[in-house]
């Protein structure tokens, strides 16, 4: 059974004045442990079709199923706790908090499932070897370089252990190596079997997914060129 | 949880010092407003509150009404209270109280004068409780029993325990019995001396007992727990009709008489009755602070509100990715109202302190002797706790919805957006600020204009350069004391300085008597109350009467002594007079009216405080008892503190062991404004407060304002924009806020200015110039803010602004 899969998926914004098509009629399929890039020109409707897939919004028409189960009408209130059991998320500019520290960024997700404090300790301090940034536990954000806030980030990702990851551009606010850096720490991830979809201009990046999904205006490109040669 | 999120709004306050100054400042001097009003209201709500009965004693009104006029006294006859009390078994009891005024009491040889006097019967202490330095409730049981104040204890005795002493007034012995503080408690009545009325002289007892006609003693009744004042008050017309009416039929008496019920707790606050205690409070006043607390305390929230929210960018992207890593709405709402109540027990923190600095201050404006012991009070801290509620969770929880709504969405690249959200709720706060910015500096320009008025405004007479000089009281029957008191005037003329003297009962502008006197109409003779000023001959020309006709008293004439009347306009027009001259009043005897022949009319003026408007007057000519009480003196204009000096002098060496007590008419007419002038004082006091808080909230906004823009006016400047252009760009929208406010608030500040200048007699009018200033001001404060703003921003480089998101 694939972990994503995405049915005629379509998503349109509408204003008094404008309507825009941002996804049109996308199918997708991705399987658990899989490592997916998706790139296209800016506008195509990548950030789009990953808020979708991070349950972050709804889609407009279509259906997504996520692990079997249709969640594309699912309200807010069940969308976080979905996220809270199954996702992580890396950004692109990081995102995190100013006024937490390292650990305390990295226990966030961990704060709204109920765990007990010293399980979440055990879970911070164990995601925060795994990326080699424990010494930097009590820093904050603004005393870290960014690559270190990338690990700190990717920490934060892995630390409830979800079956995906989703990373918008992680090495977009990078240099090369901190880039490099950060794209071994998914393909570790995605070894140790977590199923990774990232979002990406680089095709540097996209060279350590095994797929890629590329977009165009909304639709998939294939369909893209099967329509025009129509 | 709890711990992290109280540690993050925290470490969110030290981020940004110039946010947290702002807000905490800004509900600090809020919260601190509210409470020092809060203290006055409280103490002036604590009136006679403290006495174990005090809900069940109830003071008797007396009101007279004579066909279109009516005196209402808060004295009683002297037999009103006992034969009350024996009729009527829902009475618990009563008491009753005689003012004596001014008492002089001697110790050792030296006179100690105290303000007021009483003789007070054994049931007084022990309906009313006080606080017993010495001694207690039983302290008036003997006849020859006093009970005095600390202070005056400490005057005469010292540390010494002053029971058991013997002191002297008019030739007689008092035992102190008791010292009760003055300072402990809230009470309508003026502290003092208290004789006990069990040493009344049996004839003066036995005049008094049978006296309907005659009322002289504040009189109080204690209702059984459970009786009804409001049924009982049915009954006091039957009682009237029994016990009071049939003495006045005898006098040819044709008015009506009531005993009205009035709940103790109400008399300090009522203000509309003569021949009651001084010192009384103001209802309208305490309502009206009460109201400014609210609005200031709204003002600070509103600053609170609008800088939560205007800062929401930076919390942005924190509770998308706290709704990303599954926090729900309701967890995220708690965050944040758990940050409002820390900031505000912050505020609370920080207000405390300024209350405590600013009691000393707040006292003298307020004219309360107010100690910090009443911070201490169950009820201080119930308000603590209010406002707790109020500020960090009504006040936070608009910022906590707004702020945890922010879309998930909003943290991938595509999807930042200003997360500021809709202008329209933050402008509308701002608009309210203004508004009522704008209608407390419409009403402290109105108070200042009312207060002016009455200080300024001509009160028919000339009262510049008057001194009023206290006359010693000898005991009513020694004439040749009385006919001593004559030379006074004599021998202070002598001073070159003075230029005129004469002897008058009552200080002009303070007001005098009042007496039933008889006018014919028609009908026959109608009794008629009014006020009546008792002088010499040489009164009117002093004080600067304008005669309209007739002629003044004349020494030469000796009829003027016993029955010439002077009296004013208003007098004629009452009275339907076309020639007041061939006119007379007429004084109720026993058998026969003596008649008072009309020999002048005066213009109307002012014999008492512009709070009551001009009656129909009379002026007698009396004999030197009733005439005496001051002596006003004309001074030339120039060097005061010698003159003052050197009747002094004048005055010892006429009236050897009588304390000199002189004061200018000009400082005890202002006196009687004293109300208005504390209500101006501390009006001010706190619509500056409302403009400085208005001014922090402009600040932050404009501030949030200026930096929402600053790409725009990046791209202005590199187009050509001016600094005066970004100026007028930037103030543009508060000054159509400041627009729409002035139209919402002028009309309400127009209406409750006008409501509250028609509640006095006499009143200035309202002026646009009081609207236009709190518009100017205001509009001052208003765009130099935000100009200050536009400045920083046009002075930022234009390359860093064109990159700003």
């Amino acid at each position: 059974m694939s972990l994503i899969q995405t049915i005629a998926l379509s998503k349109t914004y509408r204003t008094d004045e404008v309507e825009t098509t941002a996804l049109d009629a996308v199918d997708i399929t991705i399987g658990a442990g899989e490592f997916v890039a998706i790139m296209g020109p800016s506008g195509c409707g990548k950030s789009t079709l990953l808020n979708i897939l991070g349950l972050l919004d709804n889609p407009t028409s279509g259906q997504y199923l996520l692990n079997g189960t249709d969640v594309s009408g699912h309200t807010e209130r069940q969308r976080a706790g979905l996220r809270k059991q199954l996702l992580g998320f890396v950004f692109q500019s990081f995102n995190l908090i100013d006024e937490l520290s390292v650990a305390e960024n990295i226990e966030l997700p961990l704060v709204y499932t109920g765990m007990k404090a010293a399980e979440r300790r055990e879970r911070v301090n164990a995601a925060m070897e795994r990326m080699h940034i424990g010494h930097r536990a009590k820093h904050f954000p603004q005393q870290l370089s960014g690559g270190q806030q990338q690990r700190v980030a990717v920490a934060r990702a892995v630390v409830n252990e979800p079956a995906l990851i989703l990373a918008d551009e992680p090495t977009g606010n990078l240099d090369s190596a901190h880039g490099e850096e950060v794209m071994q720490l998914l393909t570790g991830l995605n070894e140790a079997g977590t199923t990774i979809v990232m979002v990406t201009h680089s095709l540097r990046d996209a060279g350590f997914a095994k797929r890629t999904i590329q977009l165009l205006d909304g639709r998939l490109a294939e369909a893209v060129a099967a329509t025009e040669l129509l | 949880m709890l711990r992290e999120h109280l540690l993050i709004a925290w470490r969110t306050l030290k981020r940004d010092p110039l946010f947290a100054l702002l807000n905490i400042g800004g509900l600090a001097i809020g919260i601190t407003a509210c409470l020092l009003i809060w203290i006055y209201v409280q103490d002036e709500l604590s009136f006679d509150a403290h006495h174990a009965k005090a809900d069940r004693i109830h003071r008797i009104q007396t009101h007279y009404v004579f066909g279109d006029t009516h005196d209402d006294f808060g004295i009683a006859p002297f037999p009103t209270v006992r034969t009350l009390v024996r009729e009527y078994p829902e009475l618990e009891g009563g008491t009753q109280l005689m003012q004596l005024g001014e008492v002089t009491l001697e110790h050792e040889g030296r006179p100690y004068v105290s303000e007021d006097g009483y003789y007070a019967d054994t049931a007084f202490f022990r309906t009313f409780d006080f606080q017993w330095t010495y001694g207690g409730p039983e302290a008036l049981d003997a006849p020859d029993d006093l009970v005095i104040t600390d202070k005056l204890a400490a005057r005469m005795f010292g540390d010494a325990d002053p029971i058991g002493k013997l002191v002297q007034r008019n030739g007689r012995s008092l035992r102190v019995a008791g010292v009760i503080d003055a300072d402990a408690i809230n009470t309508h009545i003026p502290l003092g001396v208290f004789l006990s009325m069990k040493g009344l002289p049996p004839p003066a007892e036995e005049s008094l007992s049978d006296n309907w006609g005659n009322n002289n003693s504040f009189s109080y009744l204690v209702f059984r727990e459970g009786a009804d004042p409001v049924a009982f008050q049915e009954k006091m017309d039957a009682f009237v009709a029994k016990y009071v009416l049939p003495s006045w039929q005898g006098m040819g008496f044709n008015g009506s008489i009531r005993f009205d019920l009035e709940p103790l707790k109400d008399v300090h606050f009522n203000n509309t009755l003569i021949y009651d205690t001084p010192k009384k409070g103001n209802r309208a006043y305490v309502t009206l602070l009460a109201v400014v607390a609210v609005l200031i305390l709204l003002i600070a929230c509103i600053n609170f509100i609008n800088m939560s929210t205007a800062g929401a960018t930076r919390r942005a992207k924190e509770v998308a990715l706290r709704k990303v890593a599954g926090a729900r709405k309701e967890q995220l709402v708690a965050q944040f109202i758990g940050g409002s109540t820390l900031v505000a027990l912050l505020a609370i923190g920080v207000s405390l302190l300024l209350v405590m600095l600013a009691l000393p201050a707040f006292g003298e404006l307020s004219g309360k002797d107010i100690d910090a012991g009443r911070l201490l009070s169950g009820g201080f801290v119930g308000v603590l706790l209010l406002v707790l509620l109020v500020v960090g969770v009504l006040a936070g929880s608009y910022p906590a919805f707004f702020l945890s709504r922010f879309a998930p969405q909003l943290l991938l690249k595509e999807g930042v957006a200003s997360a500021a959200g809709k202008q329209r709720v933050r402008k509308v706060l701002m608009g309210l600020q203004f508004a009522i910015a704008l209608f407390m500096g419409v009403g402290t320009l109105v108070v200042f204009a009312q207060l002016h008025w009455l200080r300024t405004t001509d009160m028919g007479f000339r009262k510049d350069q008057l001194l009023a000089v206290t006359m010693p009281q000898p005991p009513p029957n020694d004439t040749l004391q009385w006919s001593a008191l004559r030379t006074v005037k004599t021998e202070l003329m002598r001073e070159h300085f003075v230029k005129g003297a004469a002897f008058t009962w009552a200080v002009p502008g303070e007001g005098g008597g009042r007496w039933v006197l008889r006018v014919k109409t028609p009908e026959g003779k109608v009794d008629k109350p009014m006020p009546v000023m008792t002088c010499d001959a040489d009164f009117p020309e002093l004080i600067g009467l304008q005669l309209v006709e007739g002629r003044m008293f004349d020494p030469e004439v000796p009829t003027d002594a016993q029955s010439a009347v002077v009296v004013n306009e208003s007098a004629v027009k009452a009275f339907g007079w076309d020639d007041p001259l061939s006119e007379a009043l007429y004084a109720p005897g026993d058998s026969v009216d003596q008649e008072l022949r009309v020999i002048g009319v005066v213009k109307d003026f002012h014999y008492t405080s512009l709070h009551t408007p001009i009656e129909p007057l009379a002026l007698f000519q009396s004999d030197p008892r009733y005439g005496s009480g001051t002596l006003m003196l004309r001074l030339e204009g120039g060097d005061t503190g010698t003159q003052l000096a050197e009747l002094e002098e004048r005055w010892a060496e006429v009236m050897p062991g009588a304390d000199w007590e002189a004061t200018f008419l000009d400082d005890s007419i202002a006196r009687l404004y004293a109300a208005e002038d504390t209500l101006f004082r501390v009006f001010t006091a706190f619509a500056v407060l409302t403009l400085v808080l208005t001014a922090m909230g402009l600040f932050g906004l404009a501030a949030f304002t200026a930096k929402r823009r600053t790409r725009e006016i990046g791209v202005r400047r590199v187009l050509g924009a001016s600094l005066g252009d970004v100026v007028r760009l930037l103030n543009r929208e508060f000054l159509v806020l400041l627009g729409v406010a002035a139209l919402l608030a002028f009309p309400l500040a127009a209406f409750a200015a006008q409501r509250w200048l028609e509640g006095f007699a006499y009143h200035t009018g309202l002026s646009v110039l009081h609207f236009f200033g709190a518009l100017v001001v205001t509009l001052l404060i208003t765009v130099l803010t935000v100009s200050w703003h536009a400045w920083r921003t046009v002075h930022a480089d234009p390359v860093q602004a064109l990159r700003h998101e």
